[in-house]
Protein backbone atom coordinates (compact mmCIF):
# COMPACT_ATOMS: atom_id res chain seq x y z
CA UNK A 1 0.00 0.00 0.00
CA UNK A 2 1.09 3.36 -0.85
CA UNK A 3 0.94 6.37 0.95
CA UNK A 4 -2.25 7.83 2.03
CA UNK A 5 -1.42 11.20 3.66
CA UNK A 6 -0.01 14.18 1.65
CA UNK A 7 1.49 17.36 2.37
CA UNK A 8 -1.53 18.92 0.90
CA UNK A 9 -3.42 22.65 1.04
CA UNK A 10 -6.07 21.52 3.50
CA UNK A 11 -4.55 18.71 5.07
CA UNK A 12 -4.83 18.99 8.82
CA UNK A 13 -2.37 18.19 11.27
CA UNK A 14 -1.44 17.63 14.09
CA UNK A 15 1.00 19.78 16.38
CA UNK A 16 3.31 17.78 18.24
CA UNK A 17 5.72 20.09 19.45
CA UNK A 18 6.25 23.89 19.96
CA UNK A 19 3.98 26.61 21.12
CA UNK A 20 0.50 25.16 19.86
CA UNK A 21 1.97 21.68 20.80
CA UNK A 22 -1.58 19.21 21.17
CA UNK A 23 -3.80 21.06 18.64
CA UNK A 24 -4.85 20.52 15.12
CA UNK A 25 -4.60 23.08 12.44
CA UNK A 26 -5.12 23.01 8.72
CA UNK A 27 -1.87 23.15 6.24
CA UNK A 28 -3.12 26.98 4.27
CA UNK A 29 0.30 27.15 2.27
CA UNK A 30 3.36 25.24 1.60
CA UNK A 31 6.03 27.42 1.85
CA UNK A 32 9.79 25.15 1.32
CA UNK A 33 10.54 21.72 1.82
CA UNK A 34 10.40 22.14 5.94
CA UNK A 35 7.52 24.45 6.93
CA UNK A 36 4.34 24.80 5.91
CA UNK A 37 1.75 28.20 6.64
CA UNK A 38 -0.99 26.68 8.79
CA UNK A 39 -4.12 28.08 10.24
CA UNK A 40 -6.44 26.33 12.79
CA UNK A 41 -9.35 28.70 13.14
CA UNK A 42 -11.22 27.33 15.75
CA UNK A 43 -8.68 25.23 17.46
CA UNK A 44 -7.00 28.23 18.52
CA UNK A 45 -3.87 28.52 16.24
CA UNK A 46 -3.19 31.57 14.31
CA UNK A 47 -2.03 31.75 11.13
CA UNK A 48 2.15 31.24 10.79
CA UNK A 49 4.45 29.00 9.62
CA UNK A 50 5.40 25.75 10.59
CA UNK A 51 7.74 23.30 10.31
CA UNK A 52 7.21 19.53 8.92
CA UNK A 53 9.16 18.17 11.94
CA UNK A 54 7.06 19.88 14.21
CA UNK A 55 3.53 18.10 12.88
CA UNK A 56 2.18 15.36 12.41
CA UNK A 57 -0.68 14.30 9.18
CA UNK A 58 -4.21 13.29 9.63
CA UNK A 59 -6.18 11.28 7.56
CA UNK A 60 -8.45 14.51 7.46
CA UNK A 61 -8.28 16.84 4.68
CA UNK A 62 -10.11 19.60 3.97
CA UNK A 63 -11.76 21.08 0.91
CA UNK A 64 -10.07 24.66 1.16
CA UNK A 65 -7.92 26.72 -1.59
CA UNK A 66 -4.33 27.63 -1.08
CA UNK A 67 -4.12 30.77 0.97
CA UNK A 68 -7.66 30.26 1.43
CA UNK A 69 -9.24 33.43 4.12
CA UNK A 70 -10.02 32.43 7.73
CA UNK A 71 -13.53 32.93 6.96
CA UNK A 72 -14.34 29.79 4.79
CA UNK A 73 -11.51 28.11 6.40
CA UNK A 74 -13.77 27.87 9.54
CA UNK A 75 -16.73 27.35 7.66
CA UNK A 76 -14.60 24.22 5.82
CA UNK A 77 -13.28 23.16 9.52
CA UNK A 78 -16.77 23.43 10.67
CA UNK A 79 -18.61 21.63 8.30
CA UNK A 80 -16.64 18.59 7.93
CA UNK A 81 -16.67 18.77 11.60
CA UNK A 82 -12.75 17.93 11.96
CA UNK A 83 -12.55 18.26 15.45
CA UNK A 84 -15.10 15.63 16.31
CA UNK A 85 -13.95 13.15 14.72
CA UNK A 86 -10.29 13.31 16.19
CA UNK A 87 -12.01 13.24 19.50
CA UNK A 88 -14.06 10.39 18.94
CA UNK A 89 -10.54 8.20 17.36
CA UNK A 90 -7.83 6.16 18.94
CA UNK A 91 -5.29 8.83 18.26
CA UNK A 92 -6.88 11.17 20.83
CA UNK A 93 -7.64 7.86 22.86
CA UNK A 94 -4.04 7.31 23.07
CA UNK A 95 -3.18 10.69 23.78
CA UNK A 96 -5.60 10.54 26.56
CA UNK A 97 -4.18 7.58 28.34
CA UNK A 98 -0.56 8.63 27.73
CA UNK A 99 -1.56 11.95 29.48
CA UNK A 100 -3.10 10.43 32.23
CA UNK A 101 -0.55 7.74 32.69
CA UNK A 102 2.36 10.90 33.01
CA UNK A 103 -0.48 12.29 35.99
CA UNK A 104 -0.43 8.73 37.84
CA UNK A 105 1.49 9.22 41.39
CA UNK A 106 3.00 6.70 42.80
CA UNK A 107 -0.04 5.28 44.85
CA UNK A 108 -1.55 5.42 41.58
CA UNK A 109 0.67 3.17 39.52
CA UNK A 110 0.63 0.87 42.76
CA UNK A 111 -2.94 0.37 42.39
CA UNK A 112 -3.02 0.07 38.98
CA UNK A 113 -0.51 -2.73 38.81
CA UNK A 114 -3.03 -4.70 41.36
CA UNK A 115 -5.83 -3.84 39.23
CA UNK A 116 -3.83 -5.75 36.45
CA UNK A 117 -2.81 -8.52 38.58
CA UNK A 118 -6.31 -9.34 39.57
CA UNK A 119 -7.40 -9.21 35.90
CA UNK A 120 -4.96 -11.80 34.89
CA UNK A 121 -5.81 -13.70 37.74
CA UNK A 122 -9.49 -14.38 36.29
CA UNK A 123 -8.52 -14.38 32.66
CA UNK A 124 -5.97 -16.92 33.93
CA UNK A 125 -8.40 -18.78 35.93
CA UNK A 126 -11.24 -18.89 32.94
CA UNK A 127 -8.52 -19.68 30.60
CA UNK A 128 -7.60 -22.85 32.74
CA UNK A 129 -11.06 -24.09 33.24
CA UNK A 130 -11.85 -23.60 29.42
CA UNK A 131 -8.35 -25.59 29.09
CA UNK A 132 -9.08 -28.75 31.21
CA UNK A 133 -12.79 -29.04 29.86
CA UNK A 134 -11.02 -29.35 26.12
CA UNK A 135 -8.36 -31.65 27.97
CA UNK A 136 -11.35 -33.56 29.06
CA UNK A 137 -12.91 -33.75 26.07
CA UNK A 138 -10.03 -34.29 23.81
CA UNK A 139 -9.26 -37.22 26.38
CA UNK A 140 -12.94 -38.26 25.81
CA UNK A 141 -12.57 -38.85 22.59
CA UNK A 142 -9.74 -40.33 22.53
CA UNK A 143 -11.08 -42.98 24.77
CA UNK A 144 -14.04 -43.61 22.40
CA UNK A 145 -12.34 -43.87 18.94
CA UNK A 146 -9.78 -46.38 21.06
CA UNK A 147 -12.78 -48.37 21.62
CA UNK A 148 -14.30 -48.10 18.81
CA UNK A 149 -10.92 -49.44 17.35
CA UNK A 150 -10.67 -52.42 19.46
CA UNK A 151 -14.28 -53.30 18.78
CA UNK A 152 -13.29 -53.49 14.97
CA UNK A 153 -10.03 -55.26 15.63
CA UNK A 154 -12.71 -58.09 17.57
CA UNK A 155 -14.60 -58.18 15.23
CA UNK A 156 -12.32 -58.95 12.14
CA UNK A 157 -10.89 -61.67 14.64
CA UNK A 158 -14.10 -63.29 14.77
CA UNK A 159 -14.50 -63.39 10.96
CA UNK B 1 72.22 73.45 77.07
CA UNK B 2 72.46 74.11 73.09
CA UNK B 3 75.58 71.35 73.54
CA UNK B 4 73.77 68.88 74.98
CA UNK B 5 70.73 69.31 72.89
CA UNK B 6 72.71 68.79 69.54
CA UNK B 7 74.98 66.24 71.09
CA UNK B 8 74.27 62.54 71.07
CA UNK B 9 73.36 61.09 74.50
CA UNK B 10 76.88 60.76 76.36
CA UNK B 11 76.97 57.90 78.40
CA UNK B 12 74.87 58.98 81.45
CA UNK B 13 76.13 59.00 85.06
CA UNK B 14 74.98 55.57 86.27
CA UNK B 15 77.13 54.41 83.05
CA UNK B 16 73.80 52.88 81.37
CA UNK B 17 73.16 53.92 78.17
CA UNK B 18 69.36 56.00 77.46
CA UNK B 19 68.61 54.93 74.17
CA UNK B 20 66.00 55.73 71.82
CA UNK B 21 64.27 53.85 69.99
CA UNK B 22 63.93 53.33 66.18
CA UNK B 23 61.90 56.36 65.14
CA UNK B 24 61.19 55.14 61.76
CA UNK B 25 60.59 51.67 60.15
CA UNK B 26 64.71 51.01 59.19
CA UNK B 27 66.31 54.44 60.34
CA UNK B 28 68.02 53.80 64.06
CA UNK B 29 68.88 57.36 65.63
CA UNK B 30 72.43 55.99 67.09
CA UNK B 31 75.34 56.07 65.12
CA UNK B 32 77.75 52.81 64.75
CA UNK B 33 79.68 54.26 67.60
CA UNK B 34 77.53 54.11 69.87
CA UNK B 35 76.04 50.73 69.60
CA UNK B 36 79.23 49.23 71.71
CA UNK B 37 76.99 50.70 74.25
CA UNK B 38 74.06 48.58 73.53
CA UNK B 39 74.52 45.03 74.55
CA UNK B 40 72.98 42.31 72.80
CA UNK B 41 71.32 39.00 73.44
CA UNK B 42 73.38 36.90 72.49
CA UNK B 43 72.10 34.20 69.27
CA UNK B 44 74.33 31.23 69.85
CA UNK B 45 75.09 29.67 72.88
CA UNK B 46 77.37 26.38 73.01
CA UNK B 47 76.03 23.50 74.28
CA UNK B 48 77.50 20.38 75.58
CA UNK B 49 76.21 17.65 74.04
CA UNK B 50 76.09 13.52 74.53
CA UNK B 51 77.50 11.21 72.27
CA UNK B 52 81.25 9.78 71.96
CA UNK B 53 81.64 10.89 68.40
CA UNK B 54 79.73 14.67 68.66
CA UNK B 55 82.31 17.04 69.34
CA UNK B 56 81.26 17.42 72.80
CA UNK B 57 79.49 20.70 72.15
CA UNK B 58 77.59 22.38 69.27
CA UNK B 59 76.44 26.06 69.04
CA UNK B 60 72.55 26.27 68.99
CA UNK B 61 70.72 29.30 68.17
CA UNK B 62 68.83 30.40 71.48
CA UNK B 63 66.21 31.15 69.84
CA UNK B 64 64.76 29.36 66.96
CA UNK B 65 64.23 30.34 63.70
CA UNK B 66 60.84 30.14 62.52
CA UNK B 67 59.49 26.90 60.87
CA UNK B 68 57.22 29.21 58.72
CA UNK B 69 57.26 32.76 57.00
CA UNK B 70 54.00 34.28 55.53
CA UNK B 71 54.32 34.62 52.31
CA UNK B 72 52.33 37.77 52.71
CA UNK B 73 52.54 40.23 55.56
CA UNK B 74 49.12 40.76 57.56
CA UNK B 75 47.62 38.71 55.81
CA UNK B 76 44.06 39.05 56.51
CA UNK B 77 42.18 36.41 58.36
CA UNK B 78 38.89 34.86 56.47
CA UNK B 79 35.72 35.09 58.50
CA UNK B 80 34.45 32.47 58.95
CA UNK B 81 30.25 33.65 59.04
CA UNK B 82 27.21 32.30 60.76
CA UNK B 83 27.59 29.04 62.47
CA UNK B 84 29.51 25.77 61.21
CA UNK B 85 26.85 23.63 60.46
CA UNK B 86 23.53 25.37 58.96
CA UNK B 87 20.75 23.46 58.48
CA UNK B 88 19.25 22.92 55.07
CA UNK B 89 15.76 24.04 54.43
CA UNK B 90 13.08 21.04 54.24
CA UNK B 91 11.77 20.31 51.20
CA UNK B 92 8.14 21.64 51.03
CA UNK B 93 6.62 18.45 49.95
CA UNK B 94 7.62 16.78 52.94
CA UNK B 95 5.11 17.16 55.49
CA UNK B 96 4.26 15.30 58.47
CA UNK B 97 2.42 12.09 57.20
CA UNK B 98 3.87 11.80 53.57
CA UNK B 99 4.84 8.31 52.57
CA UNK B 100 8.51 8.87 51.02
CA UNK B 101 10.43 6.58 49.13
CA UNK B 102 14.04 5.80 50.70
CA UNK B 103 16.78 5.28 48.59
CA UNK B 104 19.63 5.01 50.71
CA UNK B 105 20.38 3.08 53.80
CA UNK B 106 19.55 -0.41 54.76
CA UNK B 107 15.86 -0.05 54.08
CA UNK B 108 16.19 1.74 50.49
CA UNK B 109 13.79 0.80 48.17
CA UNK B 110 10.97 0.95 50.78
CA UNK B 111 7.68 3.29 51.28
CA UNK B 112 7.95 5.15 54.94
CA UNK B 113 6.04 7.49 56.54
CA UNK B 114 7.72 10.69 57.00
CA UNK B 115 6.79 12.07 61.08
CA UNK B 116 8.90 15.40 61.29
CA UNK B 117 12.08 17.04 61.16
CA UNK B 118 14.80 16.82 64.44
CA UNK B 119 16.78 19.47 65.51
CA UNK B 120 20.18 18.60 63.32
CA UNK B 121 18.16 18.39 60.44
CA UNK B 122 17.78 14.93 59.66
CA UNK B 123 14.21 13.35 59.01
CA UNK B 124 12.20 10.84 61.14
CA UNK B 125 10.52 8.11 59.20
CA UNK B 126 8.84 5.31 60.80
CA UNK B 127 7.93 2.09 58.21
CA UNK B 128 5.45 1.34 60.47
CA UNK B 129 8.02 -1.37 61.91
CA UNK B 130 4.64 -3.86 61.49
CA UNK B 131 4.01 -3.14 58.08
CA UNK B 132 7.24 -2.85 56.26
CA UNK B 133 9.95 -3.47 59.16
CA UNK B 134 11.36 -0.19 59.13
CA UNK B 135 11.62 1.01 62.36
CA UNK B 136 12.07 4.44 63.75
CA UNK B 137 14.98 5.70 61.91
CA UNK B 138 16.72 9.28 60.99
CA UNK B 139 17.35 10.30 57.42
CA UNK B 140 18.65 13.03 55.07
CA UNK B 141 15.84 14.27 52.88
CA UNK B 142 18.35 13.85 49.78
CA UNK B 143 17.49 10.24 50.15
CA UNK B 144 14.05 10.45 50.34
CA UNK B 145 11.56 10.91 47.72
CA UNK B 146 8.27 12.70 48.76
CA UNK B 147 5.38 11.26 46.91
CA UNK B 148 1.80 12.73 46.53
CA UNK B 149 0.16 10.76 48.73
CA UNK B 150 -0.35 11.68 52.20
CA UNK B 151 -1.54 10.11 55.41
CA UNK B 152 -3.49 12.42 57.91
CA UNK B 153 -1.34 12.37 60.96
CA UNK B 154 -2.53 15.46 62.65
CA UNK B 155 -2.82 14.38 66.09
CA UNK B 156 -0.38 12.07 66.54
CA UNK B 157 2.02 12.21 69.62
CA UNK B 158 5.13 11.29 68.66
CA UNK B 159 7.44 10.92 72.19
CA UNK B 160 9.73 14.05 72.91
CA UNK B 161 12.31 11.99 74.03
CA UNK B 162 12.51 10.66 70.59
CA UNK B 163 15.43 13.16 69.20
CA UNK B 164 18.81 13.03 67.59
CA UNK B 165 20.32 11.83 71.17
CA UNK B 166 18.14 9.31 71.62
CA UNK B 167 19.27 7.74 67.90
CA UNK B 168 22.84 8.09 68.96
CA UNK B 169 25.06 5.08 68.81
CA UNK B 170 26.23 4.22 72.25
CA UNK B 171 30.14 2.96 72.09
CA UNK B 172 30.76 0.27 74.09
CA UNK B 173 34.01 0.78 76.10
CA UNK B 174 36.40 -2.75 76.25
CA UNK B 175 38.63 -2.85 78.74
CA UNK B 176 41.99 -4.28 77.19
CA UNK B 177 41.91 -7.83 78.87
CA UNK B 178 45.46 -8.01 79.92
CA UNK B 179 46.91 -12.01 79.26
CA UNK B 180 44.23 -12.12 76.33
CA UNK B 181 45.31 -12.57 72.58
CA UNK B 182 44.99 -9.05 70.82
CA UNK B 183 44.36 -10.89 67.51
CA UNK B 184 41.33 -13.15 68.52
CA UNK B 185 38.63 -12.73 66.57
CA UNK B 186 36.17 -10.85 68.59
CA UNK B 187 32.32 -12.07 68.52
CA UNK B 188 30.55 -9.92 66.64
CA UNK B 189 27.40 -8.30 68.27
CA UNK B 190 23.94 -8.56 67.08
CA UNK B 191 22.22 -4.94 67.48
CA UNK B 192 19.39 -5.69 69.73
CA UNK B 193 16.39 -2.65 70.17
CA UNK B 194 16.60 -1.58 73.88
CA UNK B 195 13.14 -2.00 75.46
CA UNK B 196 12.27 1.59 75.54
CA UNK B 197 12.73 1.28 71.43
CA UNK B 198 10.31 -1.42 71.30
CA UNK B 199 8.24 0.79 73.81
CA UNK B 200 8.43 3.76 71.12
CA UNK B 201 8.16 1.60 68.21
CA UNK B 202 4.88 0.29 69.17
CA UNK B 203 3.22 3.24 70.11
CA UNK B 204 4.19 5.13 67.47
CA UNK B 205 3.03 2.32 64.97
CA UNK B 206 -0.11 1.74 66.67
CA UNK B 207 -1.23 5.32 65.86
CA UNK B 208 0.05 5.82 62.78
CA UNK B 209 -1.76 2.33 61.62
CA UNK B 210 -4.59 3.93 62.97
CA UNK B 211 -4.31 6.56 60.63
CA UNK B 212 -4.20 4.16 57.39
CA UNK B 213 -7.19 2.65 58.85
CA UNK B 214 -9.12 5.72 58.69
CA UNK B 215 -8.61 6.25 54.97
CA UNK B 216 -11.60 4.89 52.23
CA UNK B 217 -8.47 2.82 50.04
CA UNK B 218 -6.97 1.31 53.43
CA UNK B 219 -6.58 -2.24 51.90
CA UNK B 220 -4.42 -0.69 49.13
CA UNK B 221 -2.88 1.66 51.53
CA UNK B 222 -1.46 -1.22 53.57
CA UNK B 223 -0.02 -3.15 50.56
CA UNK B 224 1.25 0.13 49.06
CA UNK B 225 3.84 0.65 52.41
CA UNK B 226 4.33 -2.70 52.57
CA UNK B 227 5.55 -3.46 49.09
CA UNK B 228 9.07 -1.85 48.12
CA UNK B 229 9.70 0.67 45.55
CA UNK B 230 11.55 -0.34 42.15
CA UNK B 231 12.43 0.46 38.59
CA UNK B 232 11.09 -1.22 35.83
CA UNK B 233 12.02 -0.77 32.18
CA UNK B 234 10.25 2.51 30.21
CA UNK B 235 10.27 4.09 33.53
CA UNK B 236 12.16 7.89 34.37
CA UNK B 237 12.18 8.37 37.30
CA UNK B 238 12.81 12.53 36.33
CA UNK B 239 9.78 12.52 34.15
CA UNK B 240 8.17 10.40 36.55
CA UNK B 241 5.23 11.79 39.29
CA UNK B 242 5.57 10.22 42.63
Amino acid sequence: MGFRKFVQIGRVTYLNSGRFKGKLATIVDIIDMNRALIDGPCTGVPRQEYKFSNMYLTKYLLKIERGQRRRRLRLAWASSKVSEKFEKSNWRKNIQKRETRAQMTDFDRYKLGRAKQSRSKIIRTVYHRLHKNMLKAKDKRLKLRATKKKAKKEAKAKM
Amino acid sequence: MEESKTKPKAPAEDGKLKIKLPLRGGIVCFGRGKKKFMKRAPEFITKPIGGEKNGGTRTVRVKKLPAYYAPEHNRRKRKISGPKTRQRKLRSSLTPGTVCITLGGLHKGKRVVFLKRLDQGLCLVTGPYKINKCPLRRINQIYLIATATKLDISGIDIPKHIDDRYFRRTKKKVPRSKDGDIFLKKKKERYTPSEQRKKDQLHVDKQIIAAIRKRPDKKYMFGYIGTNWALRSNMYPHLMKF
